[in-house]
């Protein structure tokens, strides 16, 4: 490339309309607490109140100080994962305000101001799931996006997590491939969802599908196929996660619906979407043709 | 100082689908926190600049020896503003391969940088010690509250502030006045006795014709597209940034050439041709 192109390249990423912008209030302020953060504090307040302790007592269990929990309960600083690990471990809460407590803490693979019981549920039956089958049209689960897709998602959501929120939660849900024996993960994603990014931004296009290939580098039990527009499959089904629980443990199908969903754990329900991943399956591009795919649009978008 | 008559800042770009200045620094530095849409854009500039890369290193280099050199001298406390993102050579590294304990604040104005530094920080930080703040370097006295409010720092004790690659963007307030000298010397009154601050700046002075035109050339390119974010200063400029402080030794220098002692293992080694030495104009000036 010469140069008078190289420099209309520079002026032409320097020209793109730049659409996201930190408000001044924002930036004068520092960092804005988030809804979130604001609910997470809540929730912690509401947990030691639970076991009597006053926040200089916690501070000195936890090394903290006690401005420190004053803040993180005022949502003025969100803790960080171990920080939040630490003060469910002191404080020991009812399950249900733990539940909340993980709730605020959980980012749904589509951003929404709180994730329904049965994602959470799901969530944490994956730490211990044997085989993980995936289905998904049209969108990416959190686990599968980079980066970038997961921030402009969340930008252009305006929803209550801030960037740190998101690229946090991101990482806890890729422990599907970093935890200690990690399950076989089987994904199926709809051609048409390698195209749909976050705004329909052809930049990310080129960037998910570069990450999609790392992952698959990175992590011999990840598998991807793709099903492609003109599978020969009758239909396409809404997205879900199934899970195959080791022995002992009931397999599941977790259907996401807006800001609810359906976790599947009747034997009839678990093996009518066995059937169809199947199905899907054998539609779907080989692994290798797959892969042939995907770095196609990561070299050209 | 001038805060524009409003009082407050323009608007702050979060950069998502655009090449953004921490990712693309990070990229130059051999860093892995960068995406395609960032090294796309490094590429060409690098394609047409080829200095940016030792441009970048060389910042780095100085920072190296700064923080060796004043934990040396007893400083334990680091505030670093406009940080970006911290890669393995980062300041707090630095600080504790030299003396374990230090304290460090990071601080950046783009929340997508200070959210990969929390990511850094809960890998390979200590929370005892590290923290991001996002603030601006444009609102000093809520920057150094911001700050202050992490608890790492004790108001009491000097501080090490570090302005490195920072001052030659610009720091426009909300009607475009240019507010970095103003903001630096109201930081410089709001640090404690004893504190320092460290200054790396780009500078056209002393490059040779043909240097001068291609950057010339890239300078055009961002006035052209609307992005005109880079200032030029003279030396003379530069360090009346440092107001009325006390000059360390050697006072000021081109980056490369400050203190090559205190090169720590992690610096990067990096040389200009004599041509553009003096490319990165830096020092470090302590408050009476």
């Amino acid at each position: 490339m010469n140069r008078s192109t190289s420099l209309r390249y520079v002026s032409h990423m320097l020209r793109r309309t730049r659409s996201f912008y930190v408000s001044s209030g924002d930036t004068v302020a520092g960092r804005r607490p988030t809804l979130r953060d604001q609910q997470l504090g809540t929730n912690l307040r509401q947990a030691r109140g639970g076991t009597g302790l006053t926040q200089e007592q916690a501070a000195t269990v936890l090394k903290l100080s006690q401005p420190t929990i004053a803040r993180i309960e005022a949502g003025k600083r969100p803790p960080a994962p171990e920080e939040l690990q630490a003060f469910l471990d002191l404080y020991n809460p009812p399950q249900p305000l733990r539940d909340a407590i993980n709730a605020c803490a959980t980012l749904t693979d589509t951003p929404g101001l709180s994730p329904n019981s049965y994602f959470v549920e799901m969530l944490a039956a994956v730490e211990d799931a044997a085989e993980i089958r995936t289905f998904h049209s049209e969108r990416t689960p959190m686990q599968l996006q980079s980066q970038q897709y997961a921030l402009l998602q969340h930008r252009l959501a305006d929803n209550c997590f801030g960037e740190t929120d998101v690229l946090r939660s991101r990482e806890q849900r890729l422990r599907i491939f970093t935890r200690e024996n990690p399950p076989h993960y089987r994904a199926l994603l709809t051609e048409s969802s390698l195209h749909r990014t976050p705004g329909g931004s052809l930049v990310v296009v080129k960037q998910q599908a570069q990450y999609l290939l790392r992952l698959l580098e990175q992590y011999p039990r990840f598998s991807l196929q793709i099903v492609h527009t003109y599978a020969k499959l009758a239909y396409i089904d809404t997205d879900f996660t199934l899970l195959r629980m080791p022995s002992g443990h009931p397999d599941m199908v977790y259907v996401p619906y807006g800001l609810d969903g359906r976790l599947i754990k009747d034997r009839h329900g678990v093996d009518e979407r066995e059937t169809y991943w199947s199905a899907a399956q054998h539609a779907a591009l080989s692994e290798e043709d797959s892969r042939k795919l995907i770095h196609e649009l990561a070299q050209h978008g | 100082m001038s805060q524009g008559k409003s009082g407050s800042l323009p608007p702050v770009t979060v950069h998502l689908d655009t090449p953004s200045l921490a990712r693309v620094y990070d990229y130059l530095l051999g860093g892995m926190t960068n995406w395609e849409v960032d090294r796309s854009y490094a590429d060409q500039l690098l394609d047409q600049f080829p200095l940016m890369r030792r441009i970048a290193f060389a910042h780095r280099l100085f920072l190296n020896r700064v923080v060796r050199h004043l934990v040396g001298q007893g400083v334990s406390q680091f505030l670093d503003i406009g940080s970006g993102v911290p890669g393995a050579s980062a300041t707090h590294a630095v600080a504790d391969h030299k003396r374990p304990g230090t304290r460090v604040v990071f601080v950046d104005n783009d929340p997508v940088a200070v959210a990969h530094t929390e990511l850094f920080l809960d890998r390979e930080g200590d929370r005892r010690r590290h923290a991001v703040v996002d603030a601006d370097l444009r609102a000093p006295e809520n920057l150094w509250q911001q700050a202050l409010n992490t608890e790492l720092l004790d108001p009491d004790q000097p501080v090490a502030v570090l302005l490195i690659g920072l001052l030659h963007l610009r720091q426009p307030d909300a009607d475009g006045v240019e507010i970095g000298p103003d903001s630096v010397a109201k930081l410089r009154e709001l640090l404690p006795m004893g504190s320092y601050v460290a200054i790396s700046h780009f500078s056209e002075e002393g490059m040779s014709n043909d240097v001068r035109a291609t950057f010339a050339d890239i300078k055009r390119a961002c006035r052209e597209s609307g992005s005109d974010s880079i200032i030029c200063r003279s030396q003379t400029e530069i360090e009346s940034l440092l107001g009325d402080y006390r000059m360390v030794t050697p006072g000021w220098t081109a980056a490369v050439d400050w203190r090559p002692e205190e090169t720590g293992p992690s610096a990067p080694a990096v040389s200009f041709p004599p041509s553009c030495n003096e490319v990165i104009w830096a020092g470090v000036g302590r408050k009476p």
